[in-house]
């Protein structure tokens, strides 16, 4: 089991040796990171070969990559944009069909979620309102951050949540909204 | 009036936008939605759906990375793969729309695919550089060399305080077996001193100049960035154009960082797409020094240089693709000559150079350590089929 992220900020000298290509250094980030990066890149993919291809690639390239951080805000969330945006790179490359089953349309109530037809159903969104779904709903990111990471306007970031949540309200049995 | 706006109009509901405004607590229409939800119990319903499901996607069990994943990524950068990430955000908006872009990454893989693992050099223009392709030292891209056989001492240690700002000229040519010389190129190398970051350098700019096939100009010219004090590069940056039949234009841009070179290839096809290629690789520690091709003439102006002097070098490729990214180099001093070129006649050590499995002859001032001539130790093909020699001799300075 992987540690969670540290509450304390972390030691610059980690970050520093990180740099040099250390490998004790890189796999002590790993620890502390790659769950959650992991959780993020497997729901913006949609896909855990992915989300771990994306994970690998994220700290292949860490070492070299945190000469650009310049430390001014936390490293995770730093960790998570730049895995947010390899994910969605693969997506973009990827432009496969999606083959995953909708869950039953049984009736969950909205405070009630089936936590397993919850995830089949956001596996299910069409790639890029899953990619607004994930970002905004659940890493919290602004419409305006989202529309910057996916290269589209404030407005279709809005239009696409909702059209997510939309897609989950029926999937999840909750209806149509009027 | 937008259409969500002539429904919410229509139906007497808070537009969609407006309701997920609500919920993420924007003060916009807070106080009008709110009065809404009163009365209305299906966008009630709308709201606790988005409020409980915002709730329960947070609790959704996250997965666990593979145990052997870590290991992964410690073996691939122990083997020397490189990656080059995204910055956190996008640098700048672009125009184009997810679509387009996903068909121009699948673009760029297929005629990356079909022309740089030939890494198609022109030659049918000049040989163009010094070391790796086809001038004084090696022969274009190709196979990862071999390291020198006896191992040698790497050269050194290099003394930047020895050079001074220069510029020299220099012509290329190629004789045939049967005695038929032609025209190869010609070549400027500039050395001045300039600062880069707030720190003194030493900047090389080189430009060789031939013709094409089909009697245009080519031109292949690179800037090379190296600390002042012991030479290590820093930046460099290709021009190359044409680069091939296919594309009219080429540009590599590199950083040389820690044990890395990172930069970027961008080519220019002749039909009008472009083709782009991150550059990220690991330099071996037990290569340095490491040298560009611009520096190549230059280089022995810093190290001492003497009779039974033997000692490698590594010249640092494009790097785009594996097998291009270090070509080791041996030079090792056989004599001393006096040679005449168009520049005049100077005192020099004749020295052979070994990499890529070719051998030259080089001749470098034993006053300054300028390389004056350098020559094929034995005929071999040429670019355009014909077996022969190719000289390159200094005409001026």
């Amino acid at each position: 089991m992987l540690a969670s992220p540290p509450a304390t900020p972390l030691s610059p000298d980690l970050i520093a040796h990180t740099r040099t290509g250390d490998p004790a250094a890189l796999g002590e980030l790993y620890a502390q990171h790659a769950r959650a990066l992991l959780a993020l890149a497997c729901r913006l993919t949609g896909s855990a070969a992915d989300a771990e291809d994306v994970v690998h690639d994220v700290f292949l390239g860490l070492p070299e990559a945190l000469r650009r951080y310049e430390e001014r805000g936390s490293l995770a969330s730093w960790l998570k944009r730049v895995t947010a945006r390899v994910a969605l790179n693969r997506l973009r490359a990827r432009g496969r069909s999606r083959e995953v089953a909708l869950p039953p349309n049984a009736a969950h109530s909205a405070d009630a979620l089936d936590a397993v037809a919850l995830q089949s159903a956001i596996d299910a969104l069409p790639d890029a309102l899953r990619a607004v779904f994930v970002l905004k709903e659940i890493e919290g990111y602004s419409h305006a951050e989202v529309a910057a990471l996916l290269d589209i306007t404030r407005g279709a970031s809005e239009v696409r949540l909702h059209r997510a949540v939309a897609a989950l309200r029926r999937a999840l049995g909750g209806g149509d909204h009027r | 009036m937008r259409l969500s706006a002539l429904r919410s109009v229509s139906t007497g509901h808070p537009t969609d936008r407006a309701l997920d405004r609500y919920v993420d607590r924007e003060p916009t229409e807070r106080a009008r939605v709110a009065e809404h939800l009163v009365r209305c119990a299906a966008c009630r319903a709308a709201v606790a759906f988005r409020r409980n499901l915002r709730d329960a996607v947070c609790r959704l069990p996250q997965p666990e990375p593979s145990p052997d994943l870590l290991m992964r990524v410690l073996t691939d950068r122990a083997s020397g793969q490189r990656l080059i990430l995204p910055n956190a955000w996008p640098e700048a908006r672009r125009a184009r729309a997810w679509p387009l872009a996903a068909g121009l990454a699948a673009a760029a893989a297929v005629v990356l695919a079909t022309w740089l693992p030939q890494r198609e050099r022109p030659h049918a223009a000049v040989p163009s550089d010094w070391f790796v392709s086809g001038s004084l030292f090696v022969d274009a891209a190709g196979a990862q060399a071999p390291a020198p056989e006896p191992p040698l001492s790497p050269a050194g240690p290099a003394d930047g305080a020895r050079l001074r700002p220069r510029t020299l000229q220099y012509v290329a040519r190629w004789t045939d077996t049967t005695g038929h010389e032609r025209f190869d190129g010609r070549a400027v190398v500039a050395l001045d001193s300039v600062r880069m970051d707030g720190a003194p350098v030493w900047r090389v700019a080189q430009t060789w100049r031939g013709e094409t096939g089909d009697h245009g100009e080519h031109v292949e010219a690179e800037t090379l960035w190296v600390a002042r004090a012991d030479l290590r590069p820093l930046a460099r940056g290709v021009h190359v154009a044409p680069y091939n039949r296919a594309f009219g234009r080429l540009e590599v841009t590199q950083r040389f960082v820690g044990d890395s070179v990172l930069g970027a290839m961008h080519a220019e096809g002749t039909d009008g797409h472009e083709v782009r290629r991150p550059i990220a690789r690991r330099l071996p520690d037990d290569g340095a020094p490491y040298l560009t091709d611009a520096f190549a003439p230059l280089f022995l102006s810093a190290v001492d240089v003497g009779p039974r002097w033997a000692r490698r070098v590594t010249i640092a490729g494009w790097a785009v693709v594996p097998n291009d990214v270090v070509y080791p180099v041996a030079l090792r001093v056989v004599g001393a000559e006096r040679v005449t070129t168009p520049a005049g006649t100077f005192d020099c050590w004749r020295l052979l150079v070994t990499a890529r499995g070719r051998v030259l002859d080089y001749w470098v001032r034993k006053g300054d350590g300028v390389g004056v001539r350098s020559r094929d130790a034995a005929p071999r093909a040429g670019r355009d089929g014909t077996r022969g020699v190719r000289e390159v001799v200094l005409t001026g300075e």
